[in-house]
């Protein structure tokens, strides 16, 4: 019997235009690693707040969720708080008390356990995450992916049969999230706690998931077995299908629409594939219960690249869990010949492209590297030069000697850790981070020699981290038209010149909404909108992908084009490698207080093994300088 | 929240919070009981003391300005006071400045000071877990809301941070405010702002508890802390020693008068024993402090 069970769940929120679910039926087995995604706005929220009687939002609802073969909402509360735990997107608003461990037994309080069961669990709970080096601290001294992890343990510790999870990795950076999810799928293997998340950053869970469930408007129009939805999506053409792996979009990319062609029974246009075996449309029940990729009917064939694909760091391929306990390089040399499928993570995307390449060698093996940085440019927008800086007497440097030239009229990307002074630098840049040291030069002029009135006006504007910061009104336009107080314009210059940057932005329905009501994506676009008001020559943005799925990236890199076409400077801090690698001019390494490195793209990330794009780690060691899907995709046609 | 410098230096922290309050409610409130200059200046010398053994050579700073404090308060004390018969010099149109004021000046600032220090010490030792621990089973309710405003005042801060840098990255912080009414308008929005976003994080706050349970009927309350036979020891001895001081003020041992003319109190055994009791009472953190790092040498040594 299904542990949850959806029957024509149909949902709608009091006075909305249209139902939130339509007739979602969705059958979840004990034990399953779900994984529901969607656009943003498709009702993944309100899905997974089924999942509690508690959280469950008011509104017109048919049709039923079953637990157990229970009625969920006959289920008592006491017995929904221990069987199903809920983690929720924000890591801070969800934490309740001030201490780590007063948080982790929480649950166990309200449950009315005895002193002696929770001091047990709580220790279980702290050891198994790894929590006890900061078991006493205060909760405002975590960082956020600590936060999140916490908030996980501290559900954990009821014991549940279900974990829900709504986007929680959504508000952290790359190296948190990719923990935070390891540890999720930890809990599934090793306990065998049902999971159910929804996330849109899909690169490295939806190897992690044994069965997808997409959403589009209140639908379900995809359940099954990863690869067969993710075979879905693309001959579908959909929206969603931009999110998934770079894999994936690499084999389909290759191959045009091989799923398709397959399913019609149509002849397989290119030779050496097994076409039917791996059609990844193939209806979910056929694909579900299929074993891992690397099953024991093995055929190698012999391929003059194959060892060169054993040869591959095996970080690349030690990062997605081995599905199987066998030597390393037997497992590449099978994985050449299993490959019948859509590779789904970077170690399967490697195989992939090794047996593409050794059936179909292309013509050309290597891209230009392109040109170095010449430093002498025509127009520098922004100089910092041997830049020092921290926050409190005794604390410690956040700059030390930071030294870099953003060339103007370019998009520039800094990449880098967590922590090491990316955001202090666009602080410094905007003279509210002063420097006791160094020098920095905005626009041609010391920054010191600037008056804040002309540097905000026409000249710098940064996008902050949390672009809600910046929303302090009640609705969108009255935000936008804060901006242009001060500045003696008439009514219909102030409408007109709203009225701008709300079509550039693409936010004009939503300039009477009240900017919590905003989507991720949307605040994004409308604060993007009121820092566009400073009319800044230089436009700084800290993390403006953060929280944004592959849909509004998209618009926001074709937004910051049209800008530096313009003759906008546009300088980024961003931890998202694939953005990075796409659409900025020139990318820089930040650590430790400085900058690193700074070269085109290209030459970033391909000097880099660890911290590139997923492209180029399936493509390091069969083709030279490819770091985009596109890219890849062209040298294997050419 | 100021935090400990490091476990080794406070053995006294690591007492069960019962134990730690009571000795400083003891100490707190016979400071302000026993009015005696004696024993005010040894409840200073074993405050600092206490303090010094937690934060090591940081105190100083903190201890420096008290002795201003002190001082300030004493010399100033006879410009509002002329009782007294011992006129050390006249000023201001023939104002005595007397020496019986002097001294109860120095008592008051001695009071003051001492309440300072003993206050610093018990704002470092109990933390805010270790007061809702021993509240929280008398009002349940009370010490969750209290663990809550901990945990939440020091985040609004933060946000108010947040909001003030990203505003002030635009050009809309608060230097470039020309007029004070662009200002006062400026931070109204701000703080609008500021309440949008902490209802919006109570909603989620509150959906995070119902989620664990929150409301459910027979709610238990977890704690770290553990009675252990060292706890038992020292409430023993505190008692004692409180005893015998309160025994000593009881008699009217400590009684003292300033005016017109300062008379002590004769002193019999029992005085001087009280104020021995007192002094040992007072000087239980420092002892512990400086014992459990004598221990941690000591058994450090003989591995």
């Amino acid at each position: 019997m299904a542990l949850f069970a959806f029957e024509e769940l149909t949902f709608r929120y009091p006075e909305a235009p249209r139902d939130a679910l339509r007739d979602v039926s969705v059958a979840i087995e004990p034990g399953q690693f779900v994984l529901v995604c969607g656009q943003s706005g498709c009702g993944k929220t309100t899905l997974l707040r089924q999942f509690k009687s508690a959280l469950a939002p008011h509104g017109h609802q048919s049709g039923q969720v079953l637990f157990d073969g229970v009625p969920l909402a006959d289920v008592p509360e006491r017995e929904q708080v221990a069987r199903i735990g809920f983690v929720m997107q924000d890591p801070d608003a969800q934490i309740v008390t001030d201490k780590v461990w007063h948080e982790l037994a929480f649950v166990l309080e309200s449950l009315g356990c005895d002193e002696r069961t929770m001091r047990l669990r709580v220790a279980e709970m702290a050891s198994y995450f790894g929590i006890q080096h900061w078991f006493h601290k205060n909760v405002g001294e975590l960082s956020g992916g600590q936060k999140q992890l916490l908030n996980l343990a501290s559900v954990m510790a009821a014991r549940p049969d279900v974990l829900v999870l709504d986007e929680p990795t959504s508000q952290l950076d790359p190296i948190a999230a990719s923990d935070f999810l390891a540890t999720v799928h930890r809990i599934n293997r090793e306990l065998g706690t049902t999971v159910v998340m929804s996330e849109h950053r899909l690169e490295e869970v939806y190897g992690l998931a044994d069965r997808v469930v997409v959403l589009e408007e209140g639908r379900v129009v995809a359940d099954g077995e990863p690869r067969a939805v993710a075979g879905q999506l693309h001959c579908a053409v959909s929206p969603m299908a931009l999110a998934l792996p770079a894999a994936a979009r690499i084999a389909w990319g290759v191959e045009g629409r091989p799923g398709c062609a397959d399913v019609e029974g149509a002849p397989c246009d290119r030779p050496g594939r097994r076409s039917g075996e791996g059609a990844p449309c193939a209806p979910p029940a056929r694909a579900v219960g299929r074993g891992a990729p690397c099953s024991d009917s093995i055929e190698v064939q012999g391929s003059s690249r194959a060892t060169d694909v054993s040869a591959c760091t095996s970080m690349n391929c030690a990062r997605t869990p081995s599905p199987l306990r066998r030597p390393y390089s037997s497992i590449v040399e099978e994985g050449v010949a299993l490959q019948v499928e859509v590779p789904l993570t970077v170690r399967e995307g490697r195989a992939w492209l090794a047996r593409e390449v050794a059936v179909h060698p292309p013509r050309r093996w290597a891209l230009p590297a392109g040109e170095a940085c010449d430093s002498a440019s025509a127009r520098v927008a922004v100089e910092l030069r041997d830049v020092w800086f921290r926050y409190e007497r005794d604390g410690a440097d956040v700059l030390r000697g930071t030294t870099l030239t953003v060339p103007g009229g370019s998009l520039f990307a800094v990449v880098g850790g967590n922590g090491t002074g990316k955001s202090t630098m666009l602080r410094a840049i905007c003279g509210v981070a002063r420097p006791y040291r160094g020098k920095i030069t905005v626009l041609g002029r010391r920054l010191k020699e600037w008056k804040k009135a002309e540097l905000f006006r026409g000249g710098v504007a940064l996008l902050p981290q949390d672009p809600l910061n910046l929303m302090v009104k009640k609705t969108v336009r009255g935000d936008l038209e804060e901006m242009l107080d001060g500045r003696g314009l008439t009514a219909e210059q102030r409408v007109a010149a709203v009225g701008e940057v709300a079509t550039l932005t693409d936010i004009v329905p939503l300039l009477d909404a009240h900017p919590f009501d905003l989507s991720g994506g949307e605040v994004q676009r409308a604060a993007l909108a009121k820092v566009l008001l400073c009319e800044p020559r230089l436009l700084l943005l800290d993390e403006p992908t953060k929280g944004l799925d592959a849909f509004f990236k998209d618009k926001l890199a074709a937004l910051l084009r049209s800008l530096t076409g313009r003759g906008t400077t546009v300088l980024m801090v961003s931890h998202d490698v694939e953005f990075c690698a796409s659409y900025a001019d020139r990318c820089a390494l930040f650590f430790d207080g400085d900058v690193v490195t700074t070269n085109p793209p290209r030459q970033f990330f391909v000097s880099n093994s660890f911290y590139t794009t997923a492209a180029n780690r399936i493509s390091r060691g069969l083709f030279e300088n490819a770091v985009t899907v596109e890219e890849v995709v062209g040298l294997c046609r050419s | 929240m100021s935090t400990l410098p490091y476990q080794g230096r406070c053995a006294f922290a690591s007492l069960h919070p019962a134990v730690t309050f009571g000795f400083f409610a003891g100490a707190i409130v016979l400071s302000m009981v026993l009015a005696n200059p004696i024993c005010q200046v040894m409840s200073v010398l074993l405050a600092a003391a206490c303090y010094l053994t937690f934060r090591g050579r940081e105190a100083w700073r903190f201890i420096a300005g008290l002795t201003a404090v002190l001082l300030v308060v004493t010399l100033s004390a006879p410009l509002f006071n002329t009782q007294g018969a011992t006129v050390l010099l006249r000023w201001w149109g023939g104002r005595p400045y007397t020496l019986e004021a002097l001294a109860l000046g120095a008592s008051t600032g001695l009071m003051l000071v001492a309440m300072m220090l003993w206050f610093a010490s018990f704002h470092l030792v109990m933390t805010s877990d270790k007061f809702t621990y021993l509240f929280g089973r008398a009002i349940p309710a009370l010490s969750l809301v209290l663990t809550m405003v901990l945990r939440l005042v020091p985040s609004y801060r933060r946000k108010a941070d947040a909001l003030m840098t990203a505003r002030a990255c635009i050009g809309k912080g608060p230097a470039e405010g020309a007029s004070v009414a662009a200002r006062v308008r400026d931070g109204g929005s701000v703080l609008l702002s500021l309440s949008a976003d902490a209802l919006e994080s109570a909603v989620v706050a509150a959906d995070s508890m119902t989620a664990r349970g929150f409301g459910l009927s027979g709610r238990t309350h977890f704690a770290l802390f553990r009675w252990e036979a060292r706890d038992t020891v020292l409430v023993v001895a505190m008692g004692a020693l409180v005893v015998g001081a309160v025994a000593a003020f009881a008699q009217g041992g400590f009684a003292i008068t300033y005016f017109p003319t300062i008379v002590w109190p004769s002193a019999g055994a029992a005085v001087l024993m009280g104020a021995v009791c007192y002094g040992a009472f007072l000087a239980i953190p420092a002892v512990i402090n400086c014992g459990g790092r004598a221990l941690w040498r000591y058994s450090l040594s003989k591995s």
